[in-house]
């Protein structure tokens, strides 16, 4: 049968041997995992074997493109790549926007699974229904901007998912850049490609993918896009692109500073980094990924001032500006775009090593670390400091190469009660600060999400919402996302409030939908939007499958995949023994913060304050919602008997782990 | 009043959706070789161009062909391809100064923009405001008003 949206072709390139072959990806796959993040956590369970190193050849790279990539479906380009974090061992994923997963779609191919080492610096060249290793010695020890640009020379019409120099030193605090912009790959991509010799993936095609029913597709698409284009704030949203959201962050809810003990002044934060600001000396470019309505990456140019003529890219620009503004305090706009270029070039993660060096200057005010353990450095929450302790890191020298390790590796390296200041789970630092925007469903994810406290499962959000929106607006995208009677009743329960805990899963659930499918995150005002929009929700992504696919769906058949989707997931690091005792909440966050000079303590989504021992309450919640045991954190062999995957739990067993 | 496509590359974020669903309303394979419409993205300027026929007044493709394939559609004015006269000799391709029409070898005849028979799926998709569909005369006077004010913003930048 041939099926539209799947190319069904997988490729497998082995750089130990150089040897390249093409299988196709199963039925039974495709109907169990939809494809994307889904199909990526299946193959990762007989890949990733367990507790292998990974900056070791045994690590696979095993990339995805969902169904629902490289089509006019709308933002439909969000790409995976799961691997065995370098950063803190979890099994996970790196997603990314762009047109990298699209051209790889184009040239034929839903997966390019990666395995082995190369002895010398190569790149992959995957073109229509094949691919190529080549010799990368002229882009090996070029930075992300230079190597991008010579292999945009050498292919146009081509997209490029490389790194700079940190990649190349195995600094496990970096992401890869997909053409210069899209951040890819969570948790050390770079230097897991950079210990295979692998420099760069270029995607490039022209075969195409088919489209069973192309009326019922724009049939179903135009009143969504009508429907965003209507939108009151339209306009700014694209004139705006993420800064949109700078007064939701920075002045509504509030960015965190000096190592989560305190918030960002308002005043300071619109002076120095406000929109007006970005607009009159540094907007330049304005960039979409593939259809997507809600165009919101940046390429900004320094008009006047320091650093005048500088360029650097970004996706979620107003997010990288809080990490540099708010926890390194760089001290203004130009500064901050010098930070993020020298990232962009470096693959420095930004996210990861803002955190870091916040901690780093906390830990070296208390005194618990001195100048002889920074190199001789003066640590400060300023811009010098910043740039000193990056330039460090991404050399992997001195003190540098302890903070490029990331929190676990840090700690351990430290010792001296340094865990004490470190906020974050899962060796991982969270974006969100709970205490200033309640527990909400990104904080909560911040906290359980098994790759570490990042605020959602990939690209798609999870609910991203400012404190006091209305229960209303919480009720409307759950039913959008077709969750059953029963949950809602449990999730709105008394009916004019929700629990954060149970919608959380659902919420997982449905982004976990969304990265198989292959569906970017649309921002939160246009996701609103998708799902508002006239048979929006779930309910499209579903008639939207059946019209690319020519495959049969339904919501609930979705949503199913989506729990087998998360449990496996968290079987896979089960296996690496992440469990309960790692759904931990930050002890930092039953301390207070300051806003505007007051104590703010930890609340939960309607203002009542909350204790360890609620948190602790709320997660056994969680859990039941997931169907999980409560005292362990995992899935039980009933649940994954229920969500089809009894084969892994009895292989599970086979192999010595206890499933409850 | 007789309507044209009127591209603006300073509003395109090259987000392709004009010419994914372009490329699968004229068939049922997205791929940018398959869509009447492209986007040249010049990604070292920063400066994306969508690139389409435009339907030009004196078509060097038709005054090239060698079979008479090509011909207007008075009622939209666009320039249609007949698929039984075209052989795909390419002539029109050669002639073309935009690179707006092509041969699609799988189908065996060359292919361009038809404006959709008067309702262009591109413009319907667009949500940026970088293709507009627009009477010829309105569309002459909003370029004019378009130059202006970016000389608008020239002048205020010499004045200070």
């Amino acid at each position: 049968m041939e099926i539209g949206g799947y190319t069904r072709n997988m490729l497998k390139i082995d750089l130990s041997s150089g040897g390249i072959k093409t299988d196709r990806l199963s039925m039974d796959l495709i109907k169990n995992f939809i494809g994307g993040y889904g199909t990526c956590t299946r193959l990762a369970y007989d890949l990733i074997k367990p507790g292998i190193d990974p900056l070791s050849p045994d690590n696979p790279i095993i990339i995805s493109a969902g169904p629902l990539v490289g089509t006019p479906a709308l933002s439909t380009s969000k790409t995976m790549a799961m691997y065995k974090y370098a950063l803190n061992g979890v099994i996970s994923h790196g997603s990314g926007g762009g047109e990298f997963g699209v051209r790889l779609k184009w040239a034929g191919f839903d997966h390019v699974i990666i395995t082995g080492a190369s002895e010398k610096p190569v790149y992959i060249d995957v073109y229509n229904d094949g691919a190529e290793i080549r010799d990368a010695s002229h882009i090996w020890g070029k930075d992300t901007f230079e190597a991008t640009g010579i292999l945009w020379n050498e292919y146009e019409d081509s997209s490029v998912l490389t790194y700079g120099s940190a990649g190349e030193k195995e600094v496990r605090t970096t992401t890869a850049f997909i053409d210069k912009c899209t951040t890819m790959g969570k948790g050390g991509l770079p230097a897991i490609m950079g210990s295979k010799k692998l420099k760069a993936i270029v995607t490039r095609g022209t075969k195409g993918v088919k489209v069973v029913d192309p009326e019922r597709l724009i049939e179903i698409a135009l009143p969504i896009i009508e429907h965003c284009k209507n939108q009151a704030n339209y306009d700014k949203i694209i004139e705006l692109g993420t800064m949109a959201g700078f007064e939701g962050w920075f002045a509504v809810q509030g960015a965190s500073t000096k190592n989560w003990t305190d918030t960002l002044p308002v005043d300071e934060a619109y002076r120095l980094y406000g929109p007006d600001v970005y607009l009159k000396n540094f907007k330049y470019e304005r960039i979409a990924d593939p259809g997507c309505l809600a165009g919101c990456k940046d390429h900004v140019k320094i008009r006047e001032g320091e650093f005048a003529g500088l360029e650097a890219w970004g996706s979620s620009l107003y997010g990288r500006l809080e990490n540099f503004a708010a926890r390194c305090q760089v001290g203004s706009f130009n500064r901050f775009v010098k930070c993020l270029e020298f990232c962009n070039r470096t693959s420095a993660c930004i996210h990861n090593l803002t955190a870091l060096i916040d901690w780093a200057i906390d830990l070296y005010k208390r005194g618990v670390i001195t100048k002889e353990d920074t190199d001789g450095l003066e640590l400060d929450w300023n811009y010098v400091t910043t740039m000193a302790l990056l330039e460090k890191v991404v050399c992997n020298e001195g003190f540098g190469a302890i903070l490029g390790k990331g929190f676990y590796g840090a700690i351990k390296a430290i010792g001296r009660g340094c865990e004490k200041y470190a906020i974050h789970v899962k060796g991982m630092e969270p974006l969100y600060d709970a205490r200033v925007n309640r527990l909400s469903t990104v904080e909560f994810y911040e906290v359980i999400g098994p790759r570490g406290a990042h605020p959602s499962p990939g690209g798609a959000s999870t609910a991203y919402m400012t404190r006091d929106t209305p229960t209303s607006v919480y009720r409307k995208w759950a039913e959008s996302w077709a969750i059953p009677e029963d949950a809602l009743k449990r999730i709105f329960n008394p009916p004019s409030q929700w629990k954060v805990q149970r919608l959380v899963v659902w919420a997982d659930v449905k982004s976990a939908v969304e990265n198989s499918l292959g569906i970017g995150c649309i921002r939160s005002r246009a996701v609103s939007s998708y799902d508002a929009a006239p048979g929006g929700g779930m309910n499209a992504y579903v008639e939207i499958y059946k019209a690319i696919t020519g495959l049969d769906a339904t919501a609930s058949g979705f949503l199913a995949a989506g729990h087998r989707i998360c449990d496996l997931l968290k079987l896979l690091n089960m296996r690496e023994g992440f469990t309960r005792k790692d759904d931990k909440f930050p002890d930092r966050w039953f301390e207070p913060t300051k806003r505007h000079g007051k104590d703010v303590w930890l609340e939960d989504y309607f203002g009542n304050r909350l204790t360890h021992e609620d948190c602790e309450k709320m997660l056994d919640e969680y859990y039941d919602e997931r169907g999980w045991d409560i005292p362990l954190g995992i899935p039980t062999r009933q649940k994954l008997i229920e969500n089809g995957l009894e084969d892994i739990a009895s292989d599970l067993e086979k192999h010595g782990y206890k499933i409850p | 009043m007789r309507k044209i496509l009127l591209l603006d590359p300073e509003k395109c974020v090259a987000c392709r959706l004009c010419e994914m669903a372009c490329s699968i309303l004229h068939g049922v394979t997205v791929s940018p070789v398959k869509s009447m419409i492209g986007i040249i993205n010049l990604r070292k300027a920063g400066v994306n161009i969508p690139v389409v026929c435009q339907q030009c007044v004196k078509p060097l493709c038709a005054d090239a062909c060698p079979t008479g394939a090509l011909s207007r559609n008075e009622e939209t004015g666009a320039m249609v391809v007949d698929s039984d006269l075209c052989i795909a000799c390419r002539m029109c391709t050669t002639a073309c100064p935009l690179g707006g029409i092509a041969v699609d070898s799988e189908a065996g005849y060359s292919v361009k923009c038809d404006l959709c028979g008067g309702d262009p799926l591109c413009v319907k998709v667009c949500g940026y405001g970088a293709i507009r569909y627009l009477p010829e005369d309105v569309a002459t006077l909003k370029r004019r008003r378009d130059a202006v004010k970016k000389l608008g913003a020239m002048m205020e930048k010499i004045v200070v």
